[in-house]
C-alpha cells in the first residue's frame, strides 16, 4: 500500500485517499459548509444578481480592451506558452463535441437540475488536460442571463469538480422550473492568473409538457369500440411530452381495451348510481416511462385479469370483483394500488415484476375481502418496502403471500 | 492504492489507537459501535456493514450542523464476497427527541426551530441525491440548541433511468417529476416523515389519531397527504411553511 501524504498535524504516514487522521484523530479533507438558500431572500438574490450581470458587463467593457479575450459558444480554443487546449461545454459519451446548446422537457413548476459540463483536452493529444488547465485559472464563475419571470425560473451552482461527472474540470449546476417554454443562456467564465477571460456559453431550451383533457363531450367514448378507436388515434396523434386524460362517462364497457402505445389516463365518473365499469380486461403496456393512472373505474370480471399491466401503473379508488387476478404487474411494470377495494378474486393484487424502478411505497387504504389471496408478491423490482398502511384484509384465503420476501410494513393495516 | 487497501488499513488502525467503549446496535448486516482515540479521549461513531456506503461518501466533504460529519468512509469490495463498509462518523453528544418526548411535548416555537433545522439536514441530503428514509424521533439529537438527524442506515442514492437526450442528473431532490419516476416521490416521503414528527412533538400522538391544530397542523396535513404530489414541492418550501 502506498502512503503518498502526510497529516499536516502529526506527519503520519496516510493514503491518498484519506480524509482523516486516524493516529491524531483529526480530519484532513476540506469541507464545504452547506446551507439552503432562503426562498424569501428571492428579491434579493434577483437584484444581487442584477447587480453581479451589470458588474460583469462593467468588467467585460474593461476586459474588452485587453488583448486576450477568448469568447465562444460551446467551444474555445486557448493558446498559452504551454500549448492549445481545447474548452469545451460537451457529454460525457464525447468530451470533444461542442454542446452550444442543451432541450429539456419540464411539467409546469416541477424542479428540475441538469449538469454543464466544462471539458479541457489537449488539443494536440486529445488527452484530458483539466487537472493542469486548472492550476492556470484564478477564478471560474457561471451565470445565467436574467429570465422572464411569467416563464420560469432558473438559476446554476458555481462551477465546481463534481462526482456525477468525474473526467469533466468543472461542472454547474442548473436548476430549474417553467411555466412556459423558455430559453436562457448560460455562461461560463474563466478568469486565468494571467489575466486572460475566457468565455463559453450554452443556451437552455425548456419546453413545458402539455396537458390535454378529454370528456365524451369532446370525442366519443360511449362504447369500447370508441374508446379503443380514441386511445389509438391518440397514440398516433399526441405529441410524445403530451400528458392525456381521458374523463370517461359512467356507462359500462364490454370487452378489452388495450393501451399499449403510450401512457394515457383513465378517470372514471358516476351518475345516478352508474360508475363508469369495464368487464374485459384492461392492458396497460406503453413502451415509455411515464406512469399511466387508473382512477374512479369499477372492474367486474368472470375470471381472466382485471388490470394486466407491463408498464408503470397508478391505480386509485377502483374496485376489482370477479376476477381470477383483479391487478397483475409483470415485465418491467411498477404497480401501485391505493384506494381501491379488491373483493371475490382468485388473487386480487399480483406482483410479478422483474426490472423497473419503483414509482412509489404506498399501498394504502385498500379493502382486500374475500379473495383467495388478497396480494400475492412473487417478484418486486427494488427493495423498497411496501406499505400497506389503513388497508383492510378480511375474509381471504391468505392475506399476503410474500414469495419474494419483500419487505413489507404492515404495522397499520387491519387484519379481521 | 485501491479500496481493499484503505479498508484494511483503516481497520487495522482502528483496532491499535482506538478502543470500544459499547455496542449501540446490531444487526445482521452489520454493527454501530462507539469507539474512543486512547491518545486523545474523542469519541466516534464506527458503523461497519456490507453494503456500499455510497450516501456517507457524498458527506464527506460537506459540512452542517444538523447532520453528524461523516469523517471517513472505506469500502472492501472483493470478487464474490460481496461488499463490506466502515464508516467513521462524530459522536454527537445530546438527548434523542424519542427520550425527550416522553418527559413532555414541545412548544409550537420549540417545534418550528427544530422542524426548520431537521429541513435544513434534509436539504443537504436531498441536494446530494439522498433521501434519509427515516426520519423519526430517535434518530434526532438535540445537541444544544441544534437538532441533528442521525443514522443514514437506510438512506439510499437514487439513480433515476437517464435519458440520453435531455442528461437529467438523477437526483431525489430535483431530478425528475412524478411521471418520471421515484425520485420526486421519494423525497417526498421525507416531507411525510417530517411531518408526522412534527405531529407527535405537538401532541404525541400520530396524526391519525390526533392532530396538531392551527398553523402547524396545516403543515402537518400537507406533509401527510397520501399523494405525494399534493405534498409540499421540497423541504424549501416546507421550511418556509415553518
Amino acid at each position: 500500500m502506498e502512503r503518498n501524504q502526510r497529516c499536516p498535524r502529526c506527519g503520519a504516514a496516510l493514503p491518498e485517499e484519506a480524509s482523516f487522521c486516524p493516529f491524531c484523530a483529526g480530519s484532513i479533507n476540506r469541507r464545504t459548509a452547506v446551507e439552503p438558500p432562503s426562498l424569501r431572500g428571492r428579491r434579493v438574490l434577483r437584484a444581487l444578481l442584477f447587480s453581479a450581470v451589470l458588474a460583469a458587463a462593467v468588467l467585460a467593457v474593461f476586459l474588452l480592451t485587453r488583448p486576450r479575450v477568448y469568447d465562444g459558444v460551446g467551444e474555445v480554443v486557448y493558446t498559452d506558452a504551454d500549448g492549445t487546449y481545447q474548452l469545451v461545454l460537451a457529454l460525457p459519451e464525447n468530451r470533444y463535441e461542442a454542446l452550444a446548446e442543451q432541450s429539456f422537457h419540464a411539467a409546469e413548476g416541477e424542479p428540475y437540475r441538469v449538469p454543464s459540463r466544462l471539458y479541457i483536452n489537449h488539443t494536440d493529444s486529445g488527452a484530458d488536460a483539466g487537472q493542469l488547465f486548472l492550476q492556470k485559472v484564478d477564478s471560474a464563475t457561471a451565470e445565467l442571463l436574467p429570465l422572464d419571470e411569467s416563464l420560469g425560473t432558473v438559476s446554476c451552482s458555481a462551477p465546481a469538480p463534481h462526482s456525477a461527472a468525474p473526467d469533466a474540470a468543472l461542472v454547474s449546476l442548473v436548476d430549474f422550473t417553467a411555466r412556459d417554454d423558455y430559453t436562457a443562456q448560460m455562461v461560463w467564465t474563466l478568469h486565468m492568473t494571467n489575466g486572460d477571460t475566457i468565455r463559453l456559453r450554452q443556451e437552455l431550451h425548456v419546453a413545458l409538457i402539455h396537458t390535454y383533457n378529454y370528456h365524451p363531450e369532446d370525442a366519443p367514448m360511449e362504447t369500447l369500440a370508441d374508446l379503443q378507436a380514441l386511445v389509438d388515434e391518440l397514440a398516433e396523434t399526441a405529441e410524445p411530452y403530451d400528458k392525456l386524460n381521458l374523463f370517461l362517462p359512467p356507462v359500462t364497457y364490454e370487452g378489452s381495451l388495450v393501451m399499449e402505445e403510450r401512457p394515457i389516463n383513465l378517470y372514471g365518473s358516476e351518475e345516478n348510481g352508474r360508475r363508469t365499469t369495464f368487464t374485459g380486461t384492461l392492458r396497460v403496456a406503453s413502451r415509455d416511462s411515464w406512469i399511466t393512472y387508473i382512477q374512479g373505474i369499477d372492474f367486474v370480471g368472470d375470471g381472466g385479469v382485471g388490470i394486466s399491466a407491463s408498464a408503470r401503473l397508478w391505480v386509485e379508488d377502483c374496485t376489482f370483483t370477479g376476477w381470477k387476478t383483479g391487478v397483475l404487474g409483470y415485465g418491467d411494470a411498477w404497480v401501485n394500488v391505493i384506494g381501491c377495494t379488491l373483493a371475490d378474486n382468485e388473487i386480487g393484487f399480483h406482483f410479478n415484476s422483474e426490472e423497473g424502478a419503483a414509482s412509489h411505497s404506498m399501498y394504502n387504504d385498500n379493502r382486500f375481502v374475500d379473495n383467495g389471496t388478497a396480494v400475492l408478491l412473487e417478484r418486486v423490482p427494488t427493495d423498497l418496502t411496501l406499505n400497506f398502511q389503513d388497508s383492510l384484509f378480511s375474509g381471504n384465503g391468505t392475506d399476503i403471500d410474500n414469495l419474494c420476501r419483500q419487505p413489507i410494513d404492515i404495522t397499520q393495516a387491519v387484519f379481521e | 492504492m485501491g479500496a481493499v487497501g484503505i479498508y484494511q488499513w483503516l481497520d487495522n488502525v482502528l483496532r491499535t489507537e482506538y478502543e470500544e467503549v459499547r455496542l449501540l446496535k446490531q444487526s445482521g448486516r452489520g454493527s454501530v459501535r462507539l469507539i474512543r482515540h486512547r491518545a486523545t479521549g474523542r469519541r466516534f461513531i464506527l458503523r461497519r456493514y456490507s453494503g456500499e456506503a455510497e450516501v456517507y461518501r457524498k458527506l464527506l466533504d460537506y459540512s452542517c450542523p444538523n447532520l453528524p460529519e461523516t469523517l471517513e468512509v472505506a469500502v472492501d469490495a472483493r470478487p464474490g464476497e460481496g461488499v463490506r463498509s466502515l464508516v467513521l462518523e462524530e459522536y454527537v453528544q445530546g438527548d434523542t427527541l424519542d427520550f425527550l418526548l416522553r418527559e413532555a411535548l414541545f412548544t409550537p416555537e420549540e417545534v418550528r426551530k427544530t422542524a426548520r433545522q431537521l429541513c435544513r439536514a434534509l436539504w443537504v441530503l436531498h441536494s446530494l441525491g439522498a433521501v434519509h428514509r427515516d426520519v423519526k424521533p430517535e434518530n434526532v439529537i438535540l445537541r444544544g440548541d441544534e437538532a441533528v438527524l442521525i443514522d443514514f442506515d437506510a438512506a439510499r442514492l437514487h439513480k433515476p433511468e437517464l435519458e440520453s437526450n435531455t442528461q437529467i442528473l438523477g437526483t431525489a431532490g430535483f431530478a425528475a417529476p412524478e411521471q418520471y419516476g421515484l425520485s420526486q416521490t421519494d423525497r417526498r416521503a421525507d416531507i411525510y416523515a417530517l411531518g408526522i414528527l412534527i405531529n407527535v412533538m405537538l401532541t404525541g400522538q400520530h396524526p391519525s389519531q390526533r392532530q396538531a391544530e392551527g398553523r402547524l397542523g396545516r403543515v402537518v396535513e400537507r406533509c401527510t397527504r397520501v399523494n405525494p404530489a399534493r405534498r409540499y414541492l421540497n423541504v424549501l418550501r416546507l421550511m418556509e411553511a415553518l
